[in-house]
């Protein structure tokens, strides 16, 4: 191998080989396996501690959330509700934003279920009504006679001859009591509707179509369903449209964040230009930037597309984070050049700063590799980002610039080529770490790692009403949920059953307000078995009951024969259509082999309770997705401040390997003062260490170790101006996102853009001439 | 034209069905049916009863009598005495069943659409609640001079899908309810010795069983 020194050791055809290789492979993947740019909300956030297969009935659950959504027309008269409900369901239906959309879809076909009532009645009997005829089968004989002769019976008699007994009426009304439990809307009119406190509220349902989920694509339905629904508010003023949906806030979010960003880069970049044009006179540092950026972001997406099938969208906009470091590479090799002498060439410029270059290369990538142990996805995604990008810009900055950088690139009038002079500062470092720790330490009864996943999205003002306006007309606020597993449909709903019994007796407590599954409807085959027995023990009363009812023989052997059961099972397929539509978004069925199904809870206050059932039992994973995420965000970010401390620890030895340890000591004092100083002051801020700040930290140390080095291995006021503009530019690009509305990209913003000013005051400090 | 012609063809020859069935479409909330309303006391009243119950595609039928009481504000409780004795009360949002000597079964119905339906057009029907059935049902009326017919058929679709319709007849008194189920199935309740009065506490004290 070639001497750095030489300036030959390399060839720019062989540098170019790299990203071209990079990108052809790139496309050859994307065309073999296309990637699936994702822009949900809930994929952001981490896959918490289960099975692949559990997660992927989760997943398959949160896609159906995602796609569900209720949209409410309310307002105090019922009729101009009825009529407002109805103008936005056409006009819903004609956009084709839905694969499926009613207004009266739940009402329920009273014939249709009893049909199948009385078809499966000998296995549905609930322990309840099993109890009393073992107990005393004659006087429950009885007792039937005196139902069917009573005034009224909820049930039909029409089915006599199947159910000589009536057994049907008490299945009957345990249905209905359940149906009546699912939903606090009742059909009226043709549309589903509900009042309470004198308001009248009419719900949608509908299923969205996966082109009109897309944010990305230039279709999205979600946009156009608000229009419809400003306008029908506008032709009827009293009445108000509410969504409700994950979908809606997704949306809103991701559009949010996106039109966000969009303005704080433009800003940035703006500024970022008008400050290269006041100092340098000349743009000729805003091509090599270009240069460097144009490569580093290509190789980064390219080796994004190598690694990964589903990119959040959300890792691209964090991709920006390359902008920085290309800048910081062109104006160390710019100033270098402009305070060289003329007749230096770009390979003398490179010796002077190559091993500052270098080493601050190897330290950010040590920040950045720490990413890369994380389990979460959009973390690994943005160190791929950012490790291929910088190993871009760092080749770029070897490679390239020596051979484009010319003396005629220079204006040397301007500010960047002018000689200053050098700012004489006491060696303030030692105070500045000795005031971090100090301010770390008084925080240290409020410091603790805390992730409030809740506090990270702010709901728009329209979405706020609109949730508050959906749990006033549910009748309902919060939901978590179970979601069960097993080897066959009879498999997960034994465990079903075990866990809603485990609900049952919570609910009696008042720890919770009921529940759905698909259990209340199709019981398991050993509840169902244990139906047929109690009903056998009817069986000796059955020709008294048949001769006073006028059942027939043939009849008589046909209700023997369904008590015997003879292997029939009432199950998930056999439900009518009314209560499989009710039952659907929940029923996931068969996924890779196994299958699942999902118990919706509703307002749990003892949500450790119920979690410390789920955990007693196999197969069962309980998802309280707030208070879960939290926790497991609190480990991952407890896990990367271990792997954060490793890194420091490597970056110390580095230093004291190249600069000798008095020299590397004193500089490693720095990073432990950008760490130490940014933390105290944003936890006495009142922030939290979450994970999107110790994102922030491993950034800043990564970007604030480069201050140094550069500072510490240049040749004064040329390395202050490069390490001053660094600063600047690096606060325009990532401090500027502390301004993002979006919780997790202000916090990320804010963390660097105090830690980055920290870590200029500690190269400040540290610099004596 | 030609399709015109057919659709006349089709209404003259509907006509003399519908004409058949006796009922012409009445508004109740307006014009002068005090002869209807009169048969109803109005408040709380008491009596007798004799139900009939048919099946459909069957020849049996279920006869029971007993008492029947109304209560303003509760609800309707029948006393079935013969052949079985059993008590049912049917309030505006609760069920209370109680057969022979057994406990008795308090269902809360207040969350269930369908039941609350039945509960609110069995109280308007029996209260005579005009208003309130012209909401709930298509009403029409056979009268012959001294008896009427009042058939009901609900709008409501919840309703609807498992009653077909409702008659009620009488004269100078309300004398029979009978409900058409969409099964097919029948009810019929013929009414005696209807008595306007005030109920005791004693007689309310089933509402708190």
């Amino acid at each position: 191998m070639k001497s750095l020194r030489s300036g030959r050791f390399e060839s720019p055809l062989a540098f170019l080989l790299l990203p071209v290789l990079l990108f052809a492979a790139a496309a050859v993947m994307l065309i073999v396996r296309p990637i699936h740019l994702s822009t949900s909300f809930t994929s952001m956030i981490p896959q918490l501690d289960m099975s692949d297969d559990m997660a992927g009935a989760v997943n398959e659950f949160t896609e159906r959330q995602n796609a569900s959504v209720n949209l409410f027309v309310s307002g105090t008269d019922f009729n101009t509700v009825r009529s407002a409900a109805l103008g936005l369901y056409g006009k819903l239906e004609e956009s084709g934003a839905f694969d499926d959309l009613s207004l009266d879809s739940s009402s329920i076909d009273a014939n249709q279920l009893f049909a199948s009532v009385s078809d499966n009645v000998y296995n549905l009997l609930d322990s309840g009504t099993r109890e009393r005829i073992v107990s005393d089968p004659a006087a429950f004989a009885d007792d039937s006679l005196a139902a069917i002769f009573s005034a009224f019976t909820v049930s039909s008699l029409s089915n006599l001859d199947n159910d000589p007994f009536l057994l049907s009426e008490t299945v009957w009304i345990d249905l209905l009591g359940k149906v009546g439990t699912l939903t606090t809307f009742s059909p009226r009119e043709g549309v589903l509707a509900t009042e309470v406190d004198g308001v009248w509220y009419v719900m949608i349902q509908g299923t969205l179509s996966e082109k009109s989920r897309s944010l990305t694509s230039r279709d999205s339905g979600m946009q156009r369903i608000f229009d419809m629904g400003e306008k029908i508010e506008g032709e009827f003023p009293d009445v108000e449209v509410s969504y409700s949906g994950l979908a809606f806030h997704s949306y809103e979010s991701a559009t949010g964040a996106q039109r966000e960003m969009t303005v704080i880069s433009v800003v940035s970049v703006v500024l970022i230009l008008l400050m290269f044009f006041l100092l340098c006179r000349n743009f000729h540092i805003l091509w090599l930037f270009l240069l460097s950026l144009t490569i580093s972001v290509g190789s980064a997406a390219a080796a994004l597309v190598l690694f990964f099938r589903d990119i959040h969208v959300l890792s691209m906009i964090f991709g920006t984070s390359l902008i920085g470091t290309c800048i910081d590479y062109s104006i160390h090799s710019y100033i270098c050049a402009a305070q060289s002498d003329p007749d230096d060439n770009g390979f003398c410029i490179r010796r002077k700063i190559g091993r500052s270059l270098t080493l601050s290369f190897i330290s950010t990538e040590i920040c950045y590799l720490v990413l890369l142990f994380s389990s979460y996805g959009i973390l690994r995604q943005m160190a791929v980002i950012s490790l291929s990008g910088l190993f871009s810009s760092y080749l770029t900055a070897m490679v390239l610039y020596p051979r484009i950088i010319t003396g005629r690139m220079i204006n040397r009038q301007s500010f960047a080529a002018r000689p200053s002079k050098s700012l004489r500062l006491p060696f303030l470092l030692p105070w500045l770490a000795m005031a971090a720790t100090i301010l770390v330490l008084v925080q240290i009864p409020r410091m603790g790692i805390a992730n409030n996943i809740t506090s990270l999205y702010t709901p728009s003002e329209r979405m706020f009403r609109s949730e508050t306006v959906a749990a006033q007309a549910l009748g309902y606020q919060d939901t978590t949920y179970a979601v069960i597993g097993g080897t066959s449909q009879n498999d997960v709903l034994e465990r079903e059953y075990l866990f809603c019994s485990r609900l049952d007796e919570l609910e009696e407590e008042g720890l919770l307000e009921g529940y759905i599954a698909t259990v209340m409807f199709v019981p398991p085959q050993s509840q169902q078995e244990l139906s047929r027995k109690a009903a056998a023990s009817l069986l000796p009363y059955l020709d008294d009951q048949c001769d006073i009812l006028g059942v027939d023989e043939e009849h008589k052997k046909s209700i023997i024969d369904k008590i015997s059961g003879n292997g029939s099972w009432f199950t998930i397929g056999s439900l009518p259509e009314s209560l499989r539509s009710m039952t659907d978004s929940i029923s996931l069925g068969g996924i890779d082999g196994k299958y699942y199904e999902v118990v919706i809870i509703r307002n749990a206050s003892d949500t450790s309770g119920i979690s410390a059932i789920a955990s007693e039992m196999d197969n069962v994973q309980y998802m309280m997705t707030a208070k879960d995420t939290g926790a497991q965000l609190d480990k991952l970010t407890g896990m990367m401040l271990r792997l954060f401390g490793i890194a420091f620890g490597v970056i110390v030895i580095v230093m004291v390997a190249v600069f000798g340890w008095r020299r590397g000591l004193r500089m490693s004092l720095a990073p432990y003062t950008i760490l130490t100083g940014t933390v105290g002051i944003l936890v006495l801020s009142g922030l939290s260490l979450d994970f999107f700040m110790t994102v922030g930290l491993v950034l800043i140390v990564g970007l604030g170790l480069d201050y140094m080095v550069f500072a510490s291995s240049g040749k004064g006021s040329a390395s202050g101006k490069a390490v001053m503009l660094s600063f600047v530019t690096t606060e325009l690009s990532f401090g500027s996102l502390a301004f993002s509305s979006f919780r997790p990209v202000h916090i990320f913003g804010l963390t660097v853009f105090v830690g980055i000013l920290i870590a200029y005051a500690c190269t400040i400090g540290a610099s004596r001439e | 034209m030609r399709k015109i012609t057919v659709l006349i063809l089709i209404l003259i020859v509907s006509f003399p069905v519908f004409a058949a069935d006796g009922y012409t479409e009445a508004d109740l909330t307006a014009g002068d049916w005090s002869f209807i309303s009169g048969a109803f006391d109005g408040g709380s009243y008491t009596g007798s009863f004799r139900q009939t119950k048919t099946v459909s595609g069957s020849t049996r039928s279920f006869v029971s009598t007993g008492r029947i009481q109304i209560a303003s504000g509760y609800g309707i409780v029948w006393y079935t005495e013969k052949p079985y004795a059993s008590i049912l009360a049917v309030g505006k949002d609760v069920l209370i069943q109680k057969i022979r000597d057994g406990q008795p079964t308090h269902l809360d119905m207040a969350q269930n659409p369908v039941y609350t339906q039945i509960a609110t057009t069995l109280e308007c029907v029996f209260c005579a609640d005009f208003s309130v059935m012209s909401d709930t049902f298509r009403t029409y009326i056979s009268t012959d001079g001294t008896t009427w017919s009042l058939k009901l058929i609900p709008k409501n679709k919840a309703v609807s899908s498992f009653m077909e319709s409702m008659v009620l007849t009488g004269s100078d008194s309300f004398e029979s309810l009978t409900l058409n189920e969409t099964t097919g199935d029948t009810i019929k309740y013929e009414f005696s010795d209807m008595e306007n009065r005030e109920l005791t506490d004693e007689e309310l004290a089933v509402w708190s069983l």
